[in-house]
C-alpha cells in the first residue's frame, strides 16, 4: 500500500469567528474547500489567517461557528482526534527523535503495527526524496530538509486535510521556489485537500486552486487567482494583490458597454463595468502593466491621460515609472523587452489602456 | 596610561576578589587532613584519621543516611510539584499569574530562620517534629522555588509548537507531554533536580529545628559537633560537602553547555 492512496476531504467553516476580548481576530468566516483542493488563506499579518487555521487545527477554541469535514463536525474535538496534517512555519520536529521516528510518531499514536509503520514511513520518506536519511537526526538537517521531513510526518497518517501555516516563510527564495514545486506536485500526486496559510502572493498565486484574501478577521473574496487578480471585489483586495493605481472621481454618464468617470483633476476616463447609478462616487482601479506610455496626441482617445514622467526605476524585466497625471501619481510597468522606447524623467507622455482595464469600486 | 597595563591590574584585583571569596572554603581541606587533635590552620602533619573516623562513627553515619534519604525524597518531591507549578505558570491561563509567582517564590525571601519557626508550629502539631517525613516536607517546600524559576526558564524557550504539532499527529495531551515536551526539558529538569538535592542536602536552619533528635542530618551533626567540642571529623565532612557541591555545579554547567549547543544546532 502507497502513500498514494489518501483521499482528499471536503472541509467547511460556518460563520468561524474568534474574538480576544473587544478585538474580532476571525469574524463570521465561512467557506468550503472542495475534495482535493488547494485553498490558501493570503493576508498581511493580523488579517486572522494563522488563527483561522488554529481553529480548524484544534488549538484555538471558536467564539462561535462551526468546522466540518465531510459534513461532520469536529469543532467539539480536541487536535488529536481531528485525524489533520498540519505543517508550521517553525518546523516543529521532535529534536529527541531521528527523521525516521519523527515520521512515524503518528502511526504509533495510531497503534500500527511495527512492521507497517516502518514501510510506511519509508515511502513517506521517499516521497519528500529524503530517502536514506531515516537515521539522521533531525538537528542534523538543514531548514529545507526538516521542512519535508515536518510535510512526511503530517503526511504518513493520510488525513483528509493537510493545514499549512507559512510552511516555507523561514526559507530563502531559491529554496522556497523549489519547495513550492515539491508541495505541489506532492498535493496533486496524493488529491489531498489543502489549506495553505501565508502573507506571500506571489506563492499564493503559484500553488492555489483559490484564494481567500482575509483582512481584519473577515475574507474579503475567494476565487480562482486570476479572479482575484483581475477582477478583485474591494478596494483592499485590489491594493494587497500586486501593485494598483486608484483614481477618484464621479460616474458621469453610461453608454453600452461603457461608463464614463469625470476625474476630480478633470479629465475623463472609461471603464467597462456599470454596475453604479450616474452621479455616484466612484474610485476606478487601473493595474500597472495594463497602462502603456504611448506619445501625445491631441485625439480625445478612451483612457490617454498626459502625464510627466517623475521617476523611473530599472527593475530587470521591467521597467517601472512613476508619472504624475490624473491629479495623482500613477504607477506605470513597462516590460523591458517591449519598451522600444524609453522615456525620461521630466518627458511629457499619454497614458493608455483599453477600458476594459478599468475597474470601479464604491 | 596604556591599555595593557589598566587590564592588568583590573585582572589582578579580579583574581583578588575570587581568592577572597573561595579561600576561606578551600581551607577546610587542608585542615580535614591535620594529624593534630585540634581543628586548626596551618595543619600540624598529613593523616586521614579524621576521614576514618567519620565513616566510624555511628553517629556520622546515621546523619550521612538521613541527609541522603531526606535530599533524595526532596529531589523526587521537589522537581514533580515544581514542574507542575512552572507548567501552571508558563501555560496556564490564569488570573493574578504575578501573585502566584511571588507566593511560590516566598520560601526563597522568607529569611530561613522565620521558615523555621514557624514550620517548627504546624509540624509539632502534627507530630512531624524529628521525623524523616517531616524534614522531608520542610525541605521541599524550601526547595520548590529553585525548581519552579529552573523549570519555567526552559519552559520559557520551548518551542509550543512542537507539543501542537504531538497533538496534531494523534498524541492525547498526556501523551505528548510524557513523549514530547518532557524529553525535551529534560536538561532543566535534571537541574532543577540538582538544585533541589543542594537546597536539602546543605541545609541547617530548619533542619535544626525539624530533626529533632531522631532525624538528624549531616550539616545538624556538623554544628553540634563544632558547637560542643571542637571536632575535625567536622573538617573531613566539609571537605566532603563541598566535593559534593562542586561536582553538582560542574554537571549544572555541563548539561547547560550541552543544551545551548544543541540549540545552536537545530537553530
Amino acid at each position: 500500500m502507497t502513500a498514494g492512496s489518501t483521499i482528499g476531504g471536503e472541509i467547511r467553516l460556518a460563520g468561524l469567528s474568534r474574538s480576544f476580548g473587544a478585538i474580532h481576530a476571525v469574524r463570521d468566516v465561512d467557506l468550503i474547500a472542495t475534495r482535493g483542493e488547494f485553498l490558501t488563506l493570503l493576508g498581511a499579518s493580523g488579517s486572522g489567517k494563522t488563527t483561522t487555521l488554529m481553529m480548524i487545527a484544534g488549538f484555538v477554541t471558536p467564539s462561535a461557528g462551526d468546522i466540518l469535514v465531510d459534513g461532520a463536525s469536529i469543532v467539539r474535538q480536541p487536535p488529536d482526534k481531528r485525524n489533520l496534517g498540519v505543517v508550521f512555519q517553525s518546523y516543529a520536529l521532535f529534536p529527541h527523535m531521528t527523521v525516521a521516528e519523527n515520521i512515524a510518531f503518528p502511526l504509533r499514536m495510531r497503534h500500527l503495527g511495527r512492521a507497517e509503520a516502518q514501510e510506511r514511513a519509508q515511502s513517506a520518506l521517499a516521497m519528500v526524496q529524503l530517502e536514506g536519511y531515516g537515521g539522521r537526526r533531525v538537528t542534523e538537517l538543514s531548514g529545507g530538509q526538516q521542512q519535508r521531513v515536518a510535510l512526511a510526518r503530517a503526511l504518513v497518517f493520510r488525513p483528509p486535510v493537510l493545514l499549512m501555516d507559512e510552511p516555507l516563510g523561514a526559507l530563502d527564495r531559491k529554496l522556497r521556489e523549489q519547495m513550492q514545486l515539491e508541495i505541489k506536485r506532492i498535493q496533486k500526486s496524493l488529491g489531498i485537500t489543502v489549506i495553505y496559510v501565508t502573507h506571500d502572493q506571489e506563492e499564493a498565486l503559484i500553488l492555489s486552486d483559490r484564494i481567500a484574501i482575509m483582512h481584519e478577521g473577515e475574507v474579503h473574496q475567494i476565487g480562482t487567482p486570476d479572479a482575484v487578480y483581475e477582477r478583485p471585489s474591494t478596494p483592499y483586495v485590489a491594493s494587497f494583490l500586486g501593485e494598483s493605481n486608484f483614481l477618484d472621481g464621479v460616474l458621469e454618464s453610461k453608454e453600452v458597454g461603457t461608463s464614463w468617470v469625470r476625474l476630480a483633476s478633470g479629465e475623463r476616463i472609461g471603464a467597462q463595468r456599470t454596475g453604479f447609478t450616474v452621479g455616484s462616487r466612484v474610485r476606478a482601479m487601473v493595474r500597472p502593466e495594463s497602462i502603456a506610455l504611448v506619445a501625445p496626441s491631441g485625439s480625445e482617445a478612451i483612457n490617454a491621460l498626459p502625464a510627466e514622467i517623475e521617476v523611473c526605476e530599472y527593475l530587470g524585466q521591467s521597467i517601472r515609472y512613476f508619472a504624475r497625471g490624473g491629479g495623482t501619481t500613477l504607477t506605470v510597468r513597462a516590460p523591458r523587452a517591449e519598451a522600444a522606447r524609453r522615456a525620461a524623467v521630466g518627458e511629457q507622455v499619454t497614458l493608455h489602456w483599453p477600458q476594459s482595464e478599468t475597474l470601479l469600486f464604491g | 596610561m596604556p591599555r595593557s597595563l589598566g587590564s592588568a591590574v583590573l585582572a589582578s584585583f579580579a583574581g583578588l576578589v575570587c581568592l577572597f571569596l573561595v579561600l576561606p572554603s578551600l581551607i577546610v581541606v587542608p585542615m580535614s587532613f591535620n594529624a593534630d587533635t585540634l581543628l586548626r590552620f596551618p595543619p600540624q602533619g598529613f593523616s586521614t584519621t579524621w576521614y576514618q573516623a567519620y565513616f566510624d562513627q555511628e553517629n556520622w553515619r546515621s546523619a550521612t543516611w538521613h541527609s541522603l534519604a531526606i535530599a533524595a525524597s526532596v529531589t523526587i518531591l521537589a522537581t514533580a510539584l515544581g514542574t507542575i507549578a512552572a507548567l501552571a505558570l508558563i501555560r496556564g491561563r490564569i488570573a493574578l499569574r504575578n501573585l502566584f509567582i511571588y507566593i511560590m517564590l516566598t520560601p526563597m525571601i522568607v529569611p530561613p530562620i522565620v521558615s523555621a519557626v514557624s514550620m517548627y508550629g504546624v509540624f509539632a502539631q502534627f507530630r512531624l517534629v524529628g521525623t524523616l517525613p517531616g524534614m522531608v516536607l520542610a525541605h521541599t517546600v524550601l526547595a520548590l522555588p529553585f525548581v519552579i524559576i529552573n523549570v519555567a526558564a526552559v519552559l520559557q524557550r520551548m518551542d509550543w509548537r512542537v507539543e501542537q504539532a504531538a497533538r496534531s499527529l494523534g498524541a492525547s495531551a498526556l501523551k505528548a507531554f510524557f513523549l514530547v515536551t518532557l524529553p525535551m526539558i529534560r536538561p532543566g529538569l535534571i537541574v532543577a533536580a540538582i538544585f533541589a538535592f543542594i537546597t536539602s542536602f546543605d541545609e541547617v536552619v530548619v533542619a535544626l529545628y525539624i530533626s529533632g533528635s531522631s532525624a538528624i542530618t549531616l550539616p545538624v551533626e556538623m554544628w553540634s559537633g563544632l558547637r560542643f567540642e571542637i571536632n575535625p571529623v567536622v573538617a573531613a565532612v566539609s571537605s566532603l560537602l563541598l566535593g559534593i557541591s562542586v561536582a553538582s555545579l560542574l554537571t549544572i554547567s555541563l548539561l547547560r553547555r550541552l543544551t545551548s549547543a544543541e540549540r545552536r544546532a537545530s537553530a
